[in-house]
């Protein structure tokens, strides 16, 4: 990460910036004063670097940041610093709205006095995520106002002005980004950056404003209508929504990284269709939604996600040109499901116009498909010295492997993956104890519940207290790597470190589980597979919710801290002992045993040496190198 | 500082003749492919040509198969590059050329490195490691152009096998016409890499450009 160019204060210069960096820089730019966040990917360096920023832009432009618990916490605490009328910012990614949906919808009630911006970075084609849900919904049913850039430019751009918009309609505004957008790379013209100094305020009490009772729920819906109708107007003068001519009956209406994916398509196929592009996707330009389809015979609607313009440019043309020839989704010339890319898009266009696209794609891909029959797949994995592997590991060991293993959403997430195989259930953030109450219900067999430690505090608590109350019985194992390792490695109230670097309070979990009533609360370190093992065997026999806290720090913050240091990682070697058992690549596993031909061997490159492996080895063929060496020697 | 004053200076006479050029590099984590990513998209922005990258992170990331878009030119909006579009698949793992060939132009390039990293899931017994010869052999029904080299070996020979990444840009640099000057990039590798591993990493530069040159006599 390039954080000197993102804090450089050389307006004009031009800078090749990460989109998530760009929009952090607009936000600074815009004068943000507040951002609160819980960090997923694809959000998180938007949140890291404007963390960085904070401290690095302290005594020049002083803003706050903080990591909150979860996204509802994080909402909450940008629409306080919004209702005390400080510009604030939420950033999120798409599935963490669905947590902070609830003061979302409110909060457009009551409506924003400093600029408010909930960033929803969307993840279409669910690379990191577990579903591809498209947020413009939500400003649909939240009336709520929804803008959506192309290009790293434009993200950069309308993160600054997105306060603007915000205080001048006097609504909180989603600002939607997707995955392609915020990690992909481009070059942005640096603005200014502000040096009003910060000042505290006294807040303007108004209850009629503020306290959502029902009287002032039902005039603050008038009050948000008449609003949205402001909304409406800004849309259809906003220069932001543009139409681009062009010289046939042909009309494309996109919005988003469609746009981009249109003008690449229409350049390859040789087009020179009309454009429109949609950027406030929340409330639409209808008016200008209406001028241009009366200029167009046939439209082409681009979009990634669901049908959201197309159905909305429907509704528009049964007025307006009830004879325009609609392609998109419906018509089945594009996908409903996954990312877009250009060759998608292309073919899309091109079959909604009877034609044919300049490359055939599916030939390419159909015959690249089977030519990679021969290749090993390369899945996500753990790394080299991953702790969640050994508590894995022990966990079988103690449960003869008949246990159910709900999850939830981390790292840990890939002991899906054979040999470890003890993930059947991930719904949510926080959803794996949910599931497991009422598992314990109507299930037989053992429970054991797998959470990281940022997901404990997310949405685990809630649940821990409702398995005390309700007597349920299952083992929650909270794999305690210190950090929120998925994302980044972002700080979480266990582990005491706030965002900007301050110090905060150290959250101990296994005292938050006692505190709730847990009578079973043990700490392991899950490197010592017999400890673990032994624990677990005890917290199964126990005959009410158990909780395991396995701390070890993540093997990537562990050799982090190795090299700063100047400490050597000692490898392992596996000696002439080895009987070829296999049992350390087919019941355990790590990236560094390479099996090479039936023998097993360590890759010194990437052993973490934690010694996880030389415990699992029967035969005690895998010892530290150092060790064999002196025993050579 | 100096990045400014070689900004200023910068060749510009190719932006202007540069609509489109796509370069799909992929790779194992630890490998490089980001860091030679960076240095391919600083020499572009230092030509003053337009450059858009798109990489991979989260969840995606965790387990090694990295793959970057980059795409370089005055016609170029969208992140990612089509398929079939790509000029150049630089791979530095042979399984992981194999892997994105649908993105390759049919009169593209190929640089691959012959150094395989054996997945673990190779480990399960399920599946095997195709030989290099039989990558070889597919990547050339998609590419007309494939240069197989041993990065690995040039970059040990150069000091530091690290530098496998910069051993492939020199063979990239010679085995086709890029839209910078090479002078540029290997600016724009010095800008890049450790002031101390500098003189290793040019090293690994011309090991590459030289066994490319020798390649592409012998075809």
């Amino acid at each position: 990460m390039v954080l000197r160019d993102v804090v450089k204060d050389n307006p004009g210069e031009e800078v090749f910036l990460l989109g998530n960096e760009a929009i952090a820089r607009g936000f600074i730019e815009g004068r943000l004063r507040f951002g609160a966040a819980y960090p997923g990917t694809p959000s998180s360096e938007i949140t890291d670097t404007l963390a960085r920023a904070c401290a690095e832009l302290r005594g020049r432009y002083d803003f706050f940041f903080e990591y909150s618990v979860n996204e509802k916490v994080a909402f909450e605490a940008a629409a306080g610093a919004s209702m005390a009328g400080k510009r604030a910012v939420a950033i999120m990614k798409h599935v963490g709205v669905n947590v902070a949906a609830d003061a979302l919808f409110s909060f457009a009630y009551i409506g924003a006095k400093g600029g408010f911006v909930l960033v929803s970075a969307d993840d279409p084609s669910a690379h990191s995520s577990q579903n591809e849900q498209d947020n413009r919904w939500y400003g649909k049913s939240a009336y709520v106002p929804v803008i959506e850039p192309s290009t790293i430019q434009e993200a950069h751009e309308l993160s600054r002005e997105s306060f603007e918009i915000s205080e001048m309609l006097g609504l909180p505004v989603i600002f939607r980004t997707v995955t392609r957008l915020s990690h992909a790379s481009g070059i942005i013209k640096l603005g200014e950056i502000p040096d009003e100094p910060f000042t505290k305020v006294s807040f303007e009490k108004d209850p009629s404003e503020f306290v959502l009772i029902p009287a002032h729920a039902r005039t603050g819906k008038i009050k948000l209508l008449e609003k949205m109708e402001k909304a409406r107007e800004f849309a259809n003068k906003s220069d932001y929504n543009r139409i681009m001519e062009g010289d046939s009956d042909v009309g494309i209406l996109t919005g988003g990284l469609g746009y981009v994916y249109a003008l690449e398509a229409l350049k390859y196929l040789d087009l020179d269709a009309w454009v429109m592009k949609v950027t406030t996707m929340n409330p639409l330009p209808d008016e200008k939604i209406s001028d241009f389809i009366s200029q167009i015979d046939r439209l082409v609607v681009v979009e990634e996600l669901d049908p959201y313009l197309e159905l909305h440019v429907k509704a528009i043309a049964k007025d307006v040109n009830p004879d325009l020839e609609i392609h998109g989704k419906f018509t089945g010339d594009f996908p409903m499901e996954y990312e877009y890319t250009v060759d998608v898009v292309e073919k899309g266009i091109a079959s909604s116009l009877g034609m044919a696209p300049k490359v055939d794609f599916e030939e390419i891909r159909n015959r690249a498909n089977e030519a990679k029959k021969i290749l090993p797949p390369r899945p996500p994995i753990l790394c080299p010295g991953c702790p969640h592997t050994a508590s894995f590991y022990a966990i079988k060991q103690a449960t003869g492997d008949s246990a159910l293993y709900p999850s939830d959403i981390g790292c840990y997430t890939l002991g899906v993956n054979p040999p470890l195989s003890t993930v059947d259930i991930t719904l949510c953030m926080g959803g794996g104890v949910g599931t497991a109450n009422g598992l314990s219900y109507v299930v037989k067999d053992d429970i054991v519940v797998t959470v990281g430690d940022s997901t404990f505090f997310h949405a685990c608590i809630p649940s821990l207290i409702d398995a005390v109350y309700n007597n349920n019985k299952f083992v929650l194992v909270v794999l305690d790597n210190r950090t929120t390792a998925m994302t980044g490695h972002q700080p979480h109230p266990g582990t005491g470190e706030r965002a900007c670097g301050e110090i905060g309070k150290f959250i101990p979990i296994e005292d938050v589980a006692r505190s709730i009533g847990v009578d079973f609360v043990e700490v392991v370190n899950p490197y010592n597979l017999r400890k673990m093992t032994e624990v677990m065997e005890r917290a199964l026999a126990h005959d009410r919710v158990a909780v395991v806290v396995a701390r070890r720090a993540c093997a990537i913050l562990w050799n982090r801290e190795r090299k700063q240091k100047g400490i050597k990682i000692k490898p392992f070697t596996v000696t002439e002992d080895c009987t070829r058992c296999l049992r350390c690549v087919t019941s355990f596993t790590c990236p560094a045993l390479v099996l090479v031909g039936d023998q097993v061997t360590i890759d010194e490159t990437l052993c973490a040496g934690c010694g996880v492996c030389f415990q699992v080895c029967p035969y005690g063929a895998i010892v530290s190198k150092d060790v064999a060496e002196k025993e050579v020697s | 500082m100096a990045v400014r004053a070689i900004e200023r200076t910068a060749v510009k006479d190719k932006s202007e003749e540069v609509e489109e050029f796509n370069i799909f590099v992929s790779g194992v984590g630890g490998q490089g492919a980001l860091t030679a990513s960076g240095i391919i998209a600083r020499a572009a922005k230092m030509s003053g040509l337009k450059i858009l990258a798109a990489e991979t992170h989260g969840m995606a990331q965790r387990g090694g198969s990295v793959s970057v878009h980059l795409r370089i030119g005055s016609k170029v909006f969208a992140p990612l590059i089509p398929v079939g579009r790509a000029h150049v698949l630089f791979a530095l793992e042979p399984s992981e050329a194999l892997r994105y060939i649908e993105y390759v132009s049919s009169d593209g390039l190929v640089v691959v490195n012959t150094k395989e990293i054996v997945p673990p899931s190779v480990n399960m017994g399920d599946v095997v490691y195709p030989s290099i010869e039989k990558i070889g052999e597919v990547l050339k029904e998609f590419a007309r152009k494939v240069i197989l080299v041993n990065a690995h070996e040039l970059a040990v020979k150069a000091g530091n096998p690290l530098t496998n990444n910069v051993v492939m840009l020199g063979v990239m640099a010679r085995a086709i016409d890029l839209p910078f000057s090479n002078d540029i990039l290997k600016e724009s590798i010095k800008l890049t890499v450790p002031e101390k591993a500098l003189e290793v990493n040019m090293k690994a530069f011309d090991l590459g450009y030289d066994y490319a040159e020798k390649y592409m006599r012998e075809m």
